[in-house]
């Protein structure tokens, strides 16, 4: 391979890296627009109990692509399909999640810079921004962006439970009714 | 207006002026806010209901379905595009799938699929019980 193949390679390379970075912005803009209030309380998940979310992160990612691979090596069609699902199902929560610690990453950031009201949509610009940028770090970059990830996406389950449990609150409701 | 509400009304008309800055006092709010449930109080801003969920899940299930069936050689431009990205899905789930069956092949000869299965059924209880752990916190307002 002469140098104008390797050149064109990591050109390659970097628009690559390029295309997933906006397109994952895109899509977590897209979370916090539909449902600002759910992101708010992913971050104060995340916020209150770091290490929680980052164990059930941990554990739930291990889990999903664990029943992915076990599914996909299944002959018949249910288990390629279903292993596409869980995919599918870890890539929206992941999203989500690396939303709300965008979010606050960015709102750290910009207070740093005498910006305590700064925008969420700036928050989340420059937080995931950083993330992704801190990600081409050799070695240590993968581990910086996964913690993250892990974190997002355990409090984003958190907040989907906190949401569910106080749905079935018996006292929750009777709040409604009156 | 119930008590609960009067405090926090009473709280926030002596002390916003003051401590409108005060990141202790912003979380103090956001705590009670919480903890009575008010914050969880706008129907937009909650997950859809459970059942919506298990249909969406199901529906994308049945879509991926009727994609991987309709996935010949002479399939027509779309096809092929959503059938390449779900065949990128399914070779890396594949070849993920093989390492870790071929790893505890080495370890155990022959049984790599049964002890596969058995880890991902052992993960999956414990994030079982890590979600119930979570439930029960929620529910004692922890």
């Amino acid at each position: 391979m002469d140098g104008y193949e390797q050149i064109g390679m990591w050109f390659v390379r970097a628009l690559s890296f390029l295309g997933v970075y906006v397109s994952s912005l895109a899509c977590m803009i897209l979370i916090s627009a539909a449902a600002p209030g759910f992101l708010s309380r992913v971050v104060s998940e995340a916020r209150s109990g770091m290490r929680r979310c980052f164990l059930w992160g941990t554990v739930f990612t291990i889990n999903l692509v664990l029943l992915a691979a076990f599914c996909a090596q299944l002959d018949n069609i249910v288990g390629p399909v279903c292993a596409i699902a869980a995919v599918v199902i870890l890539l929206i929560v992941s999203m989500g999640g690396l939303a709300a610690i965008g979010c606050e990453i960015g709102r750290r950031v910009l207070m740093m810079h005498d910006r305590p009201t700064a925008s969420v949509l700036s928050q989340i610009v420059v937080g995931v921004s950083i993330l992704f940028v801190t990600a081409v770090i050799p070695v240590l970059g993968w581990l910086v962006f996964a913690g993250a990830m892990l974190t997002g996406i355990g409090a984003f389950l958190e907040s989907a439970v906190a949401d569910y449990t106080f749905t079935l609150s018996p006292t929750n409701d009777s709040e409604k009714a009156t | 207006m119930d008590d609960k509400n009067r405090i926090v009304s009473n709280q926030s008309d002596q002390a916003l002026p003051k401590q409108a800055d005060n990141p202790v006092f912003a979380e103090r709010i956001l705590e009670e806010l919480q903890t009575s449930g008010d914050m969880y109080g706008g129907a937009r801003d909650r997950l859809p209901p459970v059942w919506q969920i298990l249909a969406a899940i199901v529906l994308l299930i049945a879509l991926v379905s009727v994609v991987i069936a309709l996935g010949a050689p002479d399939a027509q431009w779309h096809e092929r595009f959503l059938m390449g990205f779900l065949d990128g899905v399914l070779v890396f789930l594949g070849s993920l799938g093989n390492g870790i069956r071929n790893l505890w092949d080495v370890i155990m000869p022959g049984k790599g699929y049964a002890v596969l299965g058995w880890f991902t059924a052992g993960v999956s209880l414990v994030n079982a019980g890590v979600c119930l752990l979570s439930i029960r916190r929620h529910r004692q307002g922890g």
